[in-house]
């Protein structure tokens, strides 16, 4: 038992516009949403803050529903556990890679308290949720002390448009329907995190040739991505497809796996997820 | 508030005094119901809610494990929802309802599903057990007659290092049986 180290002030603003100021008033402090991995930090003393904003009471920030262009719209303070159990997501997305990758997330308390936003914003590495959102192509909508911006998830995760001093995801953005996407994964026992986690993501022409796919990689490379090399080699064909190898890219070497067993788990849980997303848009 | 504390496993060197003596921020008042009665306490906001529950209030039925949300022996419900009470701040349950394990059963008696438990052996240590119950209630309350593979994916998040799972998921099995008989 471990009390947190460094002490810090707390507080739990009513509105976003009041979170923002706080957060971008004082450089050293945090948003706190789920609280998963930051409490875990700061007991472990790898972090240090002088203030935790807590978000909780930022309601507005929570629920799923469609937005002006008919894509969906999730709320960022929305717990894992209501993405999951929400009408208009399980009609859209199940089965689909973005709740393949939700239900595979930590454990059930994780997910009570875990939010899609915290979730992303995070990126904790091996994180499920980063390559679904990937696949399916998210955006998120940032709120900040300028303003509000909309930054595609892969921009957000590959640091060209990391959030900056008070931003804060208010909402993730996806296709109100993906039918033909699954994930997969080999986790990492201990802390549940992906080892490789692979979402695709695939479009059938009416001759059963595939129009369009879209492969994400999470814990297996140096951050969450999309492997265009792979999409473009499958793109075109025909299932069943044999993907091919991937040479030239980076994969992480860690005390955990090699370079080359990542790798190699990237190649087969591509073709696995590949095949449960054409068998899911033929049965759509 | 003060306590003697080992040093924090995995934190920064230092001595106890290190760790101990830090700036104190200002007490924040923090009330909720626990067990349906009303509870609260002033605490600095770097207190965990399962601190403020056994040092504070005396409910030592939920136990520390690992201190890092994995191993699911500090489960209680907050609003209803199963969480791991050192993943969340004293201050983040303010105007909360907790329930632990000594409120599970609103009779004081051992309810169905620790019976059930007790029954079918699952309590070895008894160490993980209180997380067990609060996490399945929850199960329970959402699905009342789940099957194994259920069951197991449920408790991911408690560990049981006796390795007793066997005996608990039968358990609940057995409840789900005795039900339809």
């Amino acid at each position: 038992m471990s009390m947190i180290p460094d002490a810090f002030e707390y507080s739990a603003p009513a509105s976003l516009t009041e979170a923002i100021k706080v957060l971008a008033a004082e450089p050293t402090s945090q948003p706190i949403a789920g609280g998963n991995g930051l409490l875990t930090q700061l007991k472990r003393g790898e972090l240090t803050v002088t203030r935790l904003v807590d978000l909780r009471k930022l309601n507005e920030l929570r629920g799923v529903g469609m937005n002006g262009a008919g894509r969906l719209r999730i709320g960022a303070l929305t717990t894992l556990t209501d993405v999951l159990a929400d009408p208009t997501v399980r009609a859209a997305h199940l089965p689909g890679a973005l709740s393949d990758a939700i239900s595979m997330t930590g454990d059930v308390q994780a997910r009570n308290r875990a939010t899609i936003g915290g979730t992303l914003a995070t990126a904790a590495q091996g994180s499920d949720l980063s390559a679904a959102l990937l696949a399916l192509d998210a955006t998120a909508e940032v709120v900040g002390p300028r303003g509000r911006r909309m930054a595609a998830v892969a921009r957000l995760l590959d640091g060209s448009e990391s959030l900056v001093g008070g931003e804060l995801i208010t909402a993730v953005e996806l296709a109100p329907a993906e039918p033909g996407s699954a994930y997969l994964r080999v986790a990492n026992r201990a802390n549940l995190h992906a080892l490789c986690g692979v979402a695709v993501t695939v479009a059938l022409g009416a001759d059963g040739g595939v129009t369009g796919c879209r492969i994400a990689v999470t814990g297996a490379m140096p951050y969450p991505q999309r492997l265009p090399g792979m999409e473009a080699g499958v793109i075109g064909t025909r299932p069943p497809v044999a993907m091919p190898p991937r040479n030239g890219l980076s994969f992480v070497n860690d005390q955990l796996a090699s370079a080359e067993y990542r790798r190699q788990l990237t190649q087969v849980l591509a073709e696995r997820a590949f095949a449960v997303a054409v068998a899911r848009a033929h049965d759509s | 508030m003060w306590r003697f504390r080992a040093p924090a496993f995995g934190a920064r060197g230092g001595t106890l005094v290190e760790n101990v003596a830090r700036t104190k921020e200002p007490l924040m008042r923090t009330n909720f119901t626990v067990n349906g009665q009303p509870a609260g306490a002033d605490v600095e906001p770097r207190v965990l809610l399962v601190d403020l529950l056994r040092d504070t209030l005396g409910l030592t039925g939920t136990k520390v494990g690992c201190d890092t949300g994995q191993c699911g022996s500090c489960v209680v419900h907050l609003n209803g929802l199963s969480v791991k009470s050192c993943a969340v701040l004293a201050v983040q349950a303010d105007g909360a309802r907790v329930t632990t394990i000594e409120g599970i059963s609103e009779s004081g008696e051992l309810d169905d599903l620790q019976t059930a438990i007790r029954d079918a052996h699952g309590t070895q240590c008894g160490f993980c057990t209180p997380g067990m119950v609060l996490s399945l209630r929850e199960l329970l309350s959402t699905n009342p007659d789940p099957n194994e593979a259920e069951i197991r994916t449920w408790l991911t998040g408690n560990l049981c290092r006796c390795t007793g799972y066997q005996s608990v998921v039968r358990a609940v099995l057995g409840m789900a049986e005795g039900a339809q008989q």
